[in-house]
């Protein structure tokens, strides 16, 4: 289902909308996207959760779905710190578990243009769940997609908020067992992502490297090495597959 | 580096990813590196958890078993709070046992 806009042109060469369009198309991908708060909202409790069994100031916790928002980053995030990995390492880590948001955003700015100021906005408010979500809803639009990814920021930061209060609660999270949260949050985001040959590959080849270099170097940069390694056979395995799609392809 | 500082350079490297997307909506890139880059999370996320469950102490057998259920769950169910529920009742459970 699609917007009925008024005529005009941007300088991107794209129609224009009248706010009342804009705020309209806002509120539906704001609104399609509250089912997935069933989704995020233990997610980020479980990252609050594991922030605060880390060590993690509330403050820190909560200031960090503020602005990075992003459930793997920032798990991973938590997980490395506990470890002491180092800051270059958590960074190449972050980066790697958002590798895929390019590709997004490079679809995303293909069927929007947006100016400046629209690219910022929906930079900032990008995830896969909202540009599918978004897609869904009728034809791609920049307010659609920013109305989305506002609706998951609202609920990861909800979700985020009770796990940081839950986590102060808990005398010795530890002793309960809370620090496989985080193991536990990785899993519920990678499976729904398992559904081909090659990204069982991608897993197994994944899993098989980083128990090999957890023997010889330290355990953040042994995950960069079975990042790097696991993709490439993931990648492998689908060019003798070509009926397989990769993640992003099969979206 | 202060926690803060991480946080920040954080949100910056991962705003950045998402804004060139965005910037560079007219470049083409090469179907090999766009077919890798798909499978970049997945690999990673792998790692991670393989990682978090490994060469750990006692604990952590029965944090392995609670995770390998709790990837059956997951898949069973799509659902995150099924998989996060469901491998701590599960670590609970193993350790009231043991």
């Amino acid at each position: 289902m699609t917007q009925q806009l008024p005529a005009g042109e941007q300088a991107a060469g794209h129609p224009t909308r009248q706010p009342s369009a804009d705020r309209t198309l806002f509120v539906r991908g704001f609104v399609a996207m509250m089912p997935m708060w069933t989704g995020a909202i233990p997610v980020g409790l479980a990252y609050g959760l594991a922030a605060r069994s880390a060590g993690l100031g509330a403050i820190e916790s909560q200031l960090m779905s503020l602005l990075v928002f992003s459930a793997a980053a920032q798990i991973s995030a938590v997980s490395l710190i506990d470890d002491g990995a180092p800051t270059l390492v958590l960074l190449a880590t972050t980066l790697l578990l958002n590798v895929q948001l390019l590709l997004i955003g490079l679809a995303a700015g293909r069927e929007t243009r947006p100016g400046w100021p629209g690219r910022l906005s929906g930079a900032f408010f990008l995830t896969e769940g909202a540009f599918g979500v978004a897609a869904g809803i009728g034809r791609l639009t920049l307010p659609s997609l920013v109305g989305a990814g506002a609706s998951m920021y609202v609920s990861w930061n909800i979700g985020t908020a009770l796990g940081v209060t839950v986590g102060d609660a808990i005398p010795d999270p530890r002793g309960i067992g809370i620090d496989l949260v985080a193991p536990l949050a990785f899993l519920a985001v990678l499976v729904p992502l398992v559904r081909t040959r090659p990204a069982v590959v991608t897993v197994v080849v994944a899993a098989a490297i980083v128990l090999a270099l957890r023997q010889v170097v330290p355990s953040g940069v042994a995950v960069l090495g079975a990042g790097l390694g696991g993709s490439l056979a993931g990648a492998w395995a689908a060019s003798w597959r070509r009926s397989d799609l990769s993640p992003e392809e099969s979206r | 580096m202060t926690t803060l500082v991480i946080v920040v350079v954080m949100a910056g490297c991962v705003f950045a990813v998402r804004l060139s997307g965005f910037i560079a909506a007219k470049a083409t890139i090469p179907a090999a590196w766009e077919r890798t880059l798909g499978y970049v999370p997945i690999a990673t996320l792998t790692a991670l958890v393989v990682a978090s469950v490994s060469g750990r102490s006692n604990e952590m057998s029965l944090g392995i078993v609670a995770v390998g259920l709790a990837a059956g769950i997951s898949y069973l169910t799509r659902k995150t709070w099924a998989c996060i529920v469901g491998g701590m009742l599960v670590y609970w459970l193993l350790q009231f046992v043991a």
